[in-house]
Parts: structure tokens; C-alpha cells; sequence
């Protein structure tokens, strides 16, 4: 956990970050200072001359000259002011926006570990979350500070007109202030101590939300009358719920009365010195409706400075958020590093060991292994062997808690991380789309950028072809049917094959293959295997798969259990050792074989 | 064409109707107190204005400092009572407020559980749903725009009242006409209560027209940030955001792209938000300049007038202030009705949805009751009214026909199901998933079902649980076509594991029973019969009560895919149905669990019927019955040995497909 920091320095840093950003909306902002003062000020002076006319002896002339006076100025500064308020609502939004984009950036440049781990992901969603809405904090700044800018200045002003009439009253404006002042710290307190006890339902009634309206789960919703248990536990978490905003509307209601009582006591107090300095003091009947407009808008002062000085708090709160994620360090090398081997290279592990954070265990136990340049190995063992894990770290997603990772004789860690892994074509299980054209989500580049002829081996060799030709708008079709209008969508075998595609697009100097073909049929998944065998030559390539008869065409076969290796050799040789290997392909050929009996 | 105009008003209107009748039955008197909390509101500028135009009065006709100390103690006093009284309603709206959106995000999560699954899957409820929730998320239109210009507006409507009731005396006074000075004796004339009476008006229309005009114009350019908005917000939440695809973010350098993207999103969004922006400036400025025009002459009026004599200079200062009080009420009501009007299209969305009919509509099925906070609320939102409209509208949607036949409960277990020329298209495809497929199997038989991706395995299991009806053909329980049985009764014949089955992060118990309360003993039975042994029950740390995944829970239980797996069979195994269906119930498993999920599936599925679908055809040999599926028919029926000795077959093909790697 990275330390956090003061609400100076982080309103600071929104300060100076959006500055840099875009100046022109600081001038917006501060021109609302003025505005903000000035225009229930001169409307109280307005009022002061209204009040103030002499029937019989004030010119009508006169009386317009100054009316017109006056609220001319008024309109000018709300014209102003209406410029200045449009302005920082929607180019705020864009400053939003680009804290938003930086928060990506991180999201796709730190290392994978760290925003694959749950401390991460919650730093990286705190983060997003920070700027994610018009009510965030990045966005709001500049409004609250243009209020509490305003309320400070026009409490200062506004003090220093009644303290020209009626001293006096400046302590007991102060005093009320500063109750109701603490009176809102107080709730705002009580509601920031307790918003984790209230928070936990809300995720859970959030969470049933999305799951009873996920057209994924219908079908077990259905089946298994999953409705009343989710209704049930709806309500429940709803109850628990309740209370809790009974208790903070309670609260509220008792610092608002309290807040009440205070105002009551202040305008007792306030008006009757105002009337007594009428009396006593030779006051004009002007001056006092002057003093008794100055003296509601001070309250009202009071209340705005207190209000925005609590939503720059939350300002300083999103900033925090933000810092976490963007400063989180990184382990991996991301500044210059050697030079990428441009040949098939070779992979060492060096006693490597893993642990993920929290844990308790190592997932992967002193790993020594070497694949040679061009040798294709396959990594087999039991669910939670430790597969996925290895090869993670291979690709340069995980650093190794222990030990080195060794790729064309230099340790993994000397590369510009960005650099090497663009040595890598990759194939995972799941399969993630882009809403954007097929030629873009192979090539994953802008069309200035993408070679046609490249693009078209590799739909071909992937047996794309047939379907690309059958679109309409062909590569550019755009993908994702949901997201873009004209998107289409694609099967789970068209899918398997555009990641297939993309390897080979990409045509890189290690193949990494993770149970690519878990989902597919019999034959689908031959020809995949077929596929592979001729994409991996001249490459080195690391295979995953439960289906043991795919690592029949590798060289080496690796066998994990329990973060461990135990057994090492290709088929024959695993085979005659008869050991685990021999074990798992046993079971598995049993019913592929002539001969067994149904049901045994 | 003003037909035309005059129907969609009262469309509108009807809309509007419903949804706060809608309101009203989610968070009773939630709308009752809101009107409550606005008068008080309302009233409490007017304390002030009324009072102190009286003090001045006072003073400005030499009465004594008594006089004016009791006003200003009547002021304190009023303000407290007015505004006390105003925390108390908003404490009560604020609740009810609560009370509202929970249930209201309920209705609409649960109607996705009540609806046919033919609509749940459809594009078209989809793209319903879709749409509330981009409305909902960019600004707050549907129900939320509904509840917002009722508050302000009943607010606006009774400041305008009290205004009025304050300053409508202007109008009636008039001056001698010989003060000697033109312009006194003008704004004293009854033409300048004329003047300021079409002035009023004036700035009313002004106000109507730019604030219904601006409103309209900036909802037309926000609609061209919707799309951009759709494919941006799908980058920041489902891909950049998932460390999924962060593993080929990285490795395949995706980074570049993907700011090209969104650089290119945002560089077309300017164009409608700098409209937008321009939009505001000219309309606010439009009113403004309307507002100054007629302030400058009501100012003018009020104060000459005094100076002639016509009114104390007090009443200045309470005509000023009621008038201002006017202006400010009519700008808001204005903007707040504009925003309601234009909220009614968005509302009709979630009506709309709300709408279709659910599988338990029309069957008479009782439909369980919300039941916590209180209130048990009878019929959800639907009045006899509400409905009536509802079926005028002519429900969308594929209406499933319903039976009522109870299905016999047999202690026999004696069931027999038949696909008779069943074929298939869905909603929205034109080809055919299931063409002519005919086939009948009996109780205790084990079927397996078996073929290449989208050869119509999954689909075949669909209509089997009649969660689609048949296109054409028919399928029969023991000789009657299901769609004449009661619904809910059909279905919980059915126990089964669907290929993406879904658990819930609550306890575990729970997850197996499908239940809030479950028999301890049968859920540990089931547990263990579905594979999982003594080491999984020791991982648990509260027993059945452990909840599952980490979602809420620190100490709950990150279970891998395969004992997910086991976790769903033995829900399935719970529930006990006469018909047990596994799709694909290994595919996520080593080759050991494998193993062990075949070896023991006979015992699993005991007297049981079982269907099962597999691509590792190895655990067909099981099964009495094999039905091959290519593209959407039936093309071999029979047992393994029968089936693969036909080497022209799709069975001897997929065989070999996958036995050549083990012989």
C-alpha cells in the first residue's frame, strides 16, 4: 500500500494536473469568483435604493437612471456568468476524460500481475470509478472551487459591511456558522465511519440486480425456480438495508433541526441589534431592509463554504484514488532495455519460484527446466497443477517471486517488457473481441498500418476466409453486435479461429497455446491441431492441454503437479517410465480403446 | 396532422399517467409526501418578503420598537415551525425515495426472470433493456425524470400561487394623471398595468419556447453521443477494465489500437457537446435577457407608483420579492415540465418493457410479492387499469402457449418423451436449428447426445426443458404435448447442468438447494455424490454456510472450475427431478475428475433419465441410446458398438477424430 496523501497536496495535484490540461477554464473559473459576489450584493443595494425613495421628493428621473443603472449591471454580470457556468460544465467533461484516459493508459501499460491481482483490480476500479461519472471529483473541482472561493470572499466582504453597522452581530453570525458548521462535519463524519456497514448490502442488492437480470443465468433461473431464493435474500439484504437509512435520515433530521434552532437564535438576535441600531442609532429605513438582505445572504455564505469545503474533500478523495492506481510501481523493466532476439530462442526457468500475493503456498515450486530453440513442449497435469501460471510468467505477465526466467540466454527482466512481448503469438481460452473491424482485431493495428497480404495468409490459413468473404464490407465488417450498430457476431469456433489468425498475423518467435480447443468438437479440434503443428514450425512453441492425445506431436512433454515437475520426456519415453503421465493417458485412452466394456 | 399531434399528447399524457401510478404502487405515498415537502418549501421564502416589507412599513409609519421586535421573534418562530416541519417530510421522502429505487431496480431485474426465455434472449429485450440502461446512466431519463420534475415542479407551481396571492394588487391601482411628470403618470396608468400584465406574458412564452426549444435541440445532439458512447463505454468496462483481456492487451500490443480508437470516439464527440454547449449559452442567455426586460419594468412600475403615492415604499419591497419569487417559479416549472414531456419517450421504454408478458401471466399463476418494507403491495405495479393498457398494446414477444394440465406425478416414474417432426428456427435467425427430429426414449434410459459445434445439441436440450416451443412438430410427455402442461410443473421435472451453469456468491447450502433454507443432510449427500470428497468439506471454514467466491465475503471460498462443476451437479442431484440433462459436464476438467465423473455416472443418475452431451465421445459408451446430431437432424440413433461399425457414419468420424491419438 503506497502512502497516501495529505487533501493539500492532492487537491494540488487536480489543480496543477488540469491546469496543465487546459488553462482556459482556470479564467472561466475565476471570473465566477466576482460574479458570484457581486450580483446578490448589488441587488441588495438595488433594494436599499427602492427602499429608500422619497415619495413626493425622489425624481421619477432619477429613480430610473439609477433602476436602470443597477440592474443593468446585473444582467451584464449573469450574462458573464451564464458563459462561464457553460463553459466549466461541459469542458470539465473533458477534463474528466483525460484523467479517465490516463487511468487506461495505466489499466493497459502497468504490469499484468498488478492489475490481475484483487488488490489491483480494486485499486484500478477505485480509480476508474474516481472519473468515471459527471459527479466525480476530477470533474467537480472546478466548481467547488469556484464555491468555495466565492464563499470565502463573500463572507469576508459581507463581514466587513456589518461589521460597519452593527459590530456586534459578526460574533453571532460567526457562532451560528460555525454551528451548523460542525453539526454537518458531524454528519458527513458519521455518514463517511459508517458507509462501509451500509456499503456491503448495497453490493449485495447491486449484485442481484445484475444476476437476476443476466440473460446468462436464465436458464438456470428457470430450471431451478432460482427467483423466490433470490427474491427471498433481496428483501433480507433490503432490511438490513433499511435500517441503515433510518438511522442517517434520522441523523439528518437532527443536525437539520439543529441547524434550525441555530438560525432561529441568530435571526432573534441578528435583526433585533439591527433594529435597536435603527432606534438607538439613527439607522435609516433603507439601510435596514440593506442590512437585513446582507445578513440572509450571510447565512447563506456560511452554509455554501461549509457544503463545498465537504465536496472538495471528496475531490481530494477521487485525486487519492487516482494517485494509488497510477503510482502503483512496477517490476518489470519498461525503460530501454537489451536488444529482442530476432531468431527462435531458447527458454530457460531458473529455480523459479511463484507465489501470488496473499498466499500462503507457492504456487510453483524451484521450476528448472530448459526448452531448446524450436522444441515444442507441452505442459500437462491435474486442474490447479500450475499450467496457466507457468506460462503467465513465461509470457512476462507474472515476475517470478524467485529464481529467473531466461529467454535466449538473458534474463526476462533486462527486455523492455513493451519489446518482448512482441515476441510472443498467444492463444488463450477465453477469447476477447475489440469493437472494431475483423482487419483491425487481427492485424491490431490502424489500416494505414496493416499489411493486406499478411491479413489474408493469415484469414486463410486460419480457414477464416470463406466466412470473411461472405460479409458484405469483408475485413471491415465491424465485430460485436451489441456495441456497434452494424456489428455482427461470431460463433464460439469463429471466434477460437480469429484468435488463431491474429497468432499468425502476428507471427512471433514463441508460440504460447493455453487449452485453446476445451470448447470445440472432435473434428474442429483436430484440425486445429493439425494447424498448429504447421504454425509452430521453426518456432518454439509451449502447449497446454487436458487432452492428452494433443501432446503427441511435441517434442517434450512437462509434467506438473503441485508447482512441481515431476516427470520430463517425450510420449514413448513417459510412457515407459509408467508414471503419472502414463497414469492420466491410461485413464483417458481407456474408453478410446477397442475392447472396454460399457460402464467400466 | 393536428390529429396526429393531439393523439401523441395524450399518449404522453397516458404515459406519464402510468408511471406515476407506477410510483405510487412501488413506494406508496412517496408522491403525496413529496407535494407536502414542496409547499413548505415553497411557503418559506415568503415568510421573509411578506414580514420584512412589514417592518418596513412599520418603521416607515413611526411605530414603535415593540412593534417591530414581535415581528422579527414572529419571523424566528415561523421559520423554524415552516422549515422543522419541511426536515420531517424530507426525511420521510428521502426513505420513501430509497424505498423506491430498490424496488424499482428490482422490478426491473425480475422481470428478466419472468419473462418467456425466448424474450430473454431475444435482440429485441436486449436491446429494451440496453437502451434504459444507457438512458438511465447518461441522464438520469426514465423513472428518475419522472420523480424530479414532479418534486420541483409542485414546488414552482405553489411559489407561482403565493406570488401571485402577493403581488396582484399591482394591477389593480392607478394613478390621478396629474403628477405633472409624463412618465409618472404613465407607469401609474392602467396601461402600464397592461403593459406589465403582456410583459408577464411575454417572458412566460419566451421562457416555454427557449426552454422546450433548447431542451429539444440538446436532446437531438445528445443523441449522436449515444452510439460513440456505447462502443467507448464497452472499452472502459469490458475491456480495458477486465484483467482478462489484459493478457492480450499486452501481448499483442493492443495499447496503441485501442487509444486510436478512443482518440478517434471522443474526437467525434466534440462536435455534438460543442453544439450542446453553444445550445445552453444562446437559450440561457435568450431568457435572460427576456428576464432583465421585464424585471428593468416591473422595478420601474412598483417604484414609480410608490413614488406617487399609490402604495407604501414597504410594499416595494414585498411586490419586488413576490414577483421575483414568480419569475423563478415560472423558470423552473417551465424547465421541469419541458423535462418531463421529453422523459415520456424514455418512460415508455421501461413501460414497454415492464409490459411483455411473463411466463407466468397467463396461466394465472399467483406471482410471488415483493415482500419486505412493510407494505405488501398488491399486484406489483400492475392496476386492473395498467394491465387492460397492457393488452391493448398487444403484448410482443413470442406468447408461449400455456396449459394448465398438472403432469401426472407418477410413482412409477414412468415417463416417456417424444420429438415428433420437431423443427426449430430461433426468433431471430432464418435458417432452421432443428429440422425433423424425431425420437422417443423412456424412463431410466441414458441418452446421449452427440456432434459438431451448432449441429443443434444445446438447442435440442432447449426444447426438451421447453424453454423455446417447437417451430413446427410437437413433443409429447406420456402421449400429451407439453405445451398443454402447467408450466412451472413441467419444468420441475427437469434437473439440469448447463455448460455455463451459474452460482451464486451467497452460501453454499443455499447454492445447492437453490433455497434460503435447506435439509443439511441431503445437501452433504448430493455434495458427496456429485464427486466431492473430504478435502473439499474441510476447505470450508463455516460448513454449508461458507459462501462461495470473495465477492462480499473475505472468508468465502475461491473454488476452482472443476468443483464449481461438481457444486451445479449436486444442485442438480438436490433437486432431484425425474429427468437429469448434463451438457458437457467435463469439459473444465482434468483428465482424474474425468474419469471419475464417468465412472461414477451410472450411480449418479441411478433410476434417473439421463441426457447427456459430450464432445469427448469416450463417455457416450455409457449411455443405452446415442442420437448423432448434424446440422439440426437426427442422422444416427443407436448404441456405440451399432454406431461406430458404420464407417460411413458421423459417429465413426468423430470417433476417430479423437481415438487416432490414443491407439
Amino acid at each position: 500500500m503506497q502512502k497516501s496523501h495529505s487533501m493539500v497536496n492532492n487537491l494540488f495535484f487536480l489543480i496543477r494536473e488540469s491546469f496543465a490540461f487546459d488553462r482556459g477554464l482556470f479564467a472561466a473559473l475565476f471570473i465566477r469568483v466576482p460574479v458570484n459576489i457581486l450580483i446578490p450584493l448589488l441587488t441588495a443595494y438595488l433594494t436599499k435604493y427602492m427602499a429608500g425613495v422619497i415619495p413626493g421628493e425622489t425624481q421619477s428621473g432619477t429613480f430610473l437612471f439609477y433602476v436602470l443603472f443597477y440592474s443593468g449591471l446585473i444582467f451584464l454580470l449573469t450574462i458573464v456568468n451564464n458563459y462561464a457556468v457553460v463553459k466549466v460544465k461541459y469542458d470539465t467533461m473533458f477534463v474528466r476524460l483525460w484523467y479517465l484516459a490516463r487511468v487506461s493508459e495505466k489499466n493497459m501499460e502497468a504490469d499484468y500481475q498488478n492489475v490481475e491481482n484483487p488488490r489491483g483490480q480494486l485499486l484500478a476500479q477505485k480509480a476508474k470509478n474516481a472519473a468515471y461519472s459527471s459527479n466525480s471529483g476530477v470533474e467537480q473541482i472546478f466548481g467547488q472551487l469556484a464555491g468555495v472561493f466565492s464563499a470565502a470572499f463573500g463572507l469576508l466582504t459581507y463581514s466587513a459591511i456589518v461589521f460597519d453597522a452593527i459590530p456586534w452581530a459578526i460574533p453571532v453570525l460567526l457562532a451560528a456558522g460555525a454551528g451548523d458548521f460542525f453539526a454537518g462535519l458531524y454528519f458527513t463524519k458519521w455518514q463517511h465511519g459508517n458507509r462501509g456497514r451500509w456499503a456491503e448490502y448495497d453490493r449485495r442488492l447491486d449484485y442481484l440486480n445484475q444476476k437476476a437480470g443476466d440473460y446468462r443465468v436464465a436458464k438456470d433461473v428457470r430450471l431451478f425456480h432460482l427467483s423466490s431464493w433470490l427474491e427471498s435474500m433481496y428483501g433480507d439484504f433490503f432490511r438490513s438495508r433499511a435500517y441503515w437509512y433510518r438511522r442517517e435520515e434520522n441523523r439528518r433530521l437532527a443536525v437539520n433541526w439543529a441547524g434550525l434552532a441555530f438560525a432561529a437564535c441568530r435571526d432573534g438576535l441578528v435583526y433585533g441589534m439591527l433594529i435597536h441600531a435603527l432606534f438607538a442609532g439613527g439607522m435609516e429605513a433603507s439601510s435596514f431592509i440593506f442590512y437585513f438582505g446582507i445578513v440572509t445572504q450571510y447565512s447563506v455564505w456560511v452554509f455554501e463554504l461549509m457544503n463545498h469545503f465537504v465536496a472538495l474533500k471528496d475531490c481530494a478523495y477521487a485525486a487519492e484514488e487516482i494517485r494509488q492506481f497510477l503510482e502503483m510501481p512496477d517490476v518489470f523493466h519498461h525503460g530501454e532495455g537489451a536488444p529482442i532476439p530476432r531468431q527462435t530462442c531458447s527458454i530457460q526457468f531458473d529455480h523459479v519460484d511463484f507465489r501470488y500475493p496473499e498466499a500462503e503456498q507457492n504456487t510453483l515450486n524451484d521450476l528448472n527446466f530448459t526448452i531448446r530453440k524450436g522444441e515444442k513442449a507441452a505442459i500437462v497435469g491435474a486442474n490447479g497443477a500450475g499450467k496457466t501460471t507457468l506460462v503467465k510468467l513465461l509470457c512476462g505477465l507474472y515476475a517470478p517471486t524467485g529464481g529467473r526466467i531466461l529467454v535466449d540466454g538473458r534474463d526476462i527482466r533486462e527486455y523492455n517488457i513493451e519489446e518482448y512481448y512482441s515476441l510472443y503469438s498467444a492463444v488463450f481460452q477465453d477469447i476477447y473481441l475489440m469493437p472494431t473491424t475483423i482487419a483491425r482485431n487481427v492485424a491490431l493495428r490502424e489500416e494505414s498500418g496493416i499489411d493486406r497480404d499478411r491479413l489474408r495468409r493469415a484469414l486463410k490459413l486460419a480457414d477464416l476466409e470463406k466466412k470473411v468473404e461472405s460479409l458484405e464490407e469483408r475485413e471491415n465488417t465491424l465485430l460485436l453486435k451489441g456495441v456497434q450498430e452494424k456489428g455482427i457476431e461470431l460463433s464460439g469456433g469463429e471466434k477460437q479461429k480469429l484468435a488463431l489468425a491474429r497468432a499468425l498475423y502476428k507471427d512471433g518467435k514463441i508460440i504460447v497455446l493455453d487449452e485453446p480447443t476445451a470448447a470445440l468438437d472432435p473434428i474442429a479440434e483436430s484440425e486445429i491441431y493439425e494447424k498448429y503443428a504447421e504454425m509452430t514450425s521453426g518456432r518454439t512453441a509451449v502447449f497446454i492441454s487436458h487432452r492428452l492425445a494433443s501432446t503427441r506431436f511435441c517434442d517434450t512433454i512437462l509434467v506438473l503437479e503441485e508447482g512441481r515437475i515431476v516427470e520430463r520426456g517425450n510420449h514413448e519415453q513417459l510412457m515407459e517410465l509408467g508414471g503419472k503421465y502414463s497414469a492420466m493417458y491410461e485413464i483417458q485412452s481407456h474408453y478410446y480403446r477397442e475392447g472396454a466394456e460399457n460402464g467400466q | 396532422m393536428g390529429n396526429k399531434k393531439t393523439d401523441n399528447k395524450k399518449r404522453k399524457m397516458r404515459i406519464i399517467l402510468r408511471g406515476l401510478r407506477l410510483m405510487e404502487s412501488l413506494s406508496p405515498r412517496f408522491l403525496l409526501c413529496c407535494a407536502g415537502q414542496a409547499v413548505l418549501k415553497a411557503l418559506s421564502p415568503f415568510i421573509n418578503i411578506y414580514l420584512s416589507a412589514k417592518m418596513l412599513n412599520y418603521l416607515l409609519e413611526g411605530r414603535s420598537m415593540g412593534y417591530l421586535l414581535a415581528m422579527v421573534v414572529w419571523m424566528a418562530g415561523l421559520n423554524l415551525v415552516c422549515q422543522g416541519l419541511g426536515g420531517l417530510l424530507e426525511r420521510l421522502v428521502n426513505m420513501k425515495q430509497n424505498i423506491l429505487n430498490t424496488r424499482y431496480k428490482w422490478t426491473l431485474s425480475r422481470k428478466m426472470m419472468e419473462l418467456s426465455y425466448g424474450d430473454v434472449e431475444s435482440h429485441e429485450v436486449q436491446a429494451l433493456r440496453e437502451q434504459i440502461r444507457q438512458m438511465e446512466m447518461v441522464n438520469n431519463m426514465g423513472l428518475w425524470n419522472l420523480v424530479l420534475p414532479v418534486r420541483t415542479g409542485i414546488q414552482s407551481l405553489f411559489s407561482i400561487l403565493f406570488a401571485v396571492s402577493i403581488f396582484s394588487a399591482v394591477f389593480f391601482q392607478r394613478g390621478s394623471g396629474d403628477s405633472g411628470s409624463a412618465l409618472t403618470d404613465f407607469f401609474c396608468s392602467p396601461w402600464a398595468s397592461a403593459l406589465l400584465g403582456i410583459l408577464i406574458l411575454a417572458n412566460i412564452v419566451v421562457s416555454l419556447w427557449t426552454v422546450s426549444r433548447s431542451t429539444k435541440k440538446s436532446f437531438e445532439a445528445f443523441a449522436g453521443l449515444v452510439p460513440l458512447n456505447q462502443v467507448y463505454g464497452y472499452y472502459m468496462e469490458n475491456y480495458i477494465d477486465t484483467y482478462h483481456s489484459g493478457k492480450d492487451i499486452r501481448l499483442y500490443c493492443q495499447g496503441s489500437l485501442i487509444r486510436k480508437e478512443m482518440g478517434e470516439l471522443l474526437a467525434k464527440g466534440r462536435t455534438p457537446i460543442k453544439k450542446m454547449k453553444g445550445i445552453e449559452f444562446r437559450y440561457n442567455g435568450l431568457g435572460a435577457a427576456a428576464a432583465f426586460a421585464m424585471n428593468l419594468f416591473i422595478y420601474l412600475t412598483v417604484g414609480i407608483r410608490a413614488l406617487a403615492g399609490l402604495f407604501s415604499v414597504g410594499n416595494i419591497v414585498q411586490y419586488i420579492g413576490g414577483i421575483s419569487q414568480f419569475i423563478m417559479g415560472f423558470t423552473t416549472l417551465t424547465g421541469q415540465l419541458t423535462l418531463l414531456w421529453e422523459n415520456a419517450e424514455a418512460l415508455d421504454l421501461i413501460l414497454q418493457y415492464l409490459d411483455r408478458k411473463g411466463w407466468g401471466d397467463a396461466d394465472g399463476n399467483h406471482r410471488e410479492q415483493l415482500s419486505f418494507g412493510g407494505n405488501s403491495r398488491k399486484g406489483m405495479y400492475r392496476g386492473k387499469r395498467s394491465r387492460r393498457e397492457a393488452e391493448n398494446r398487444e403484448s410482443t414477444g413470442n406468447p408461449m402457449y400455456r396449459g394448465t394440465l398438472t403432469v401426472e406425478k407418477r410413482d412409477d416414474n414412468e415417463y416417456f418423451v417424444e420429438f415428433r417432426d420437431v423443427s426449430f428456427r430461433y426468433p431471430d435467425s432464418e435458417a432452421y436449428a432443428l429440422r425433423h427430429v424425431n425420437l422417443k426414449f423412456r424412463v431410466g434410459e441414458k441418452l446421449a447426445v452427440v456432434g459438431r459445434n451448432g449441429s443443434g445439441k444445446t438447442t435440442f436440450i432447449k426444447l426438451m426443458c421447453r424453454l423455446y416451443d417447437p417451430t413446427e412438430g410437437e413433443i409429447l410427455l406420456n402421449g400429451v404435448d407439453i405445451r398443454k402442461y402447467d408450466y412451472g410443473e413441467y419444468l420441475s421435472l427437469f434437473s439440469v447442468v448447463f455448460q455455463d451453469f451459474a452460482l451464486f456468491s451467497f452460501g453454499l447450502g443455499q447454492n445447492v438447494a437453490a433455497d434460503a433454507s435447506y435439509d443439511r443432510e441431503r445437501v452433504v449427500r448430493c455434495l458427496r455424490q456429485a464427486g466431492l470428497g473430504d478435502e473439499f468439506f474441510a476447505a470450508m471454514p463455516k460448513g454449508l454456510e461458507s459462501c462461495l467466491y470473495q465477492d462480499f465475503d473475505e472468508n468465502g471460498v475461491e473454488i476452482s472450475g472443476g468443483e464449481a462443476q461438481k457444486i451445479a451437479m449436486a444442485r442438480a442431484l438436490y433437486k432431484d427431478a425425474p429427468f437429469l440433462v448434463l451438457d458437457e459436464p467435463t469439459a473444465a476438467l482434468d483428465p482424474i475428475s474425468e474419469y471419475e465423473v464417468y465412472s461414477k455416472f451410472n450411480e449418479i443418475a441411478g433410476e434417473k433419465t439421463a441426457v447427456y452431451i459430450s464432445h469427448r465421445l469416450a463417455s457416450c459408451r455409457f449411455c443405452d441410446k446415442i442420437a448423432v446430431f448434424e446440422a439440426g437432424r437426427i442422422v444416427q440413433l443407436g448404441g456405440h458398438e451399432s454406431l461406430l461399425a458404420d464407417r460411413e457414419g458421423q459417429y465413426h468420424q468423430l470417433w476417430h477424430a479423437q481415438a487416432q491419438y490414443y491407439t
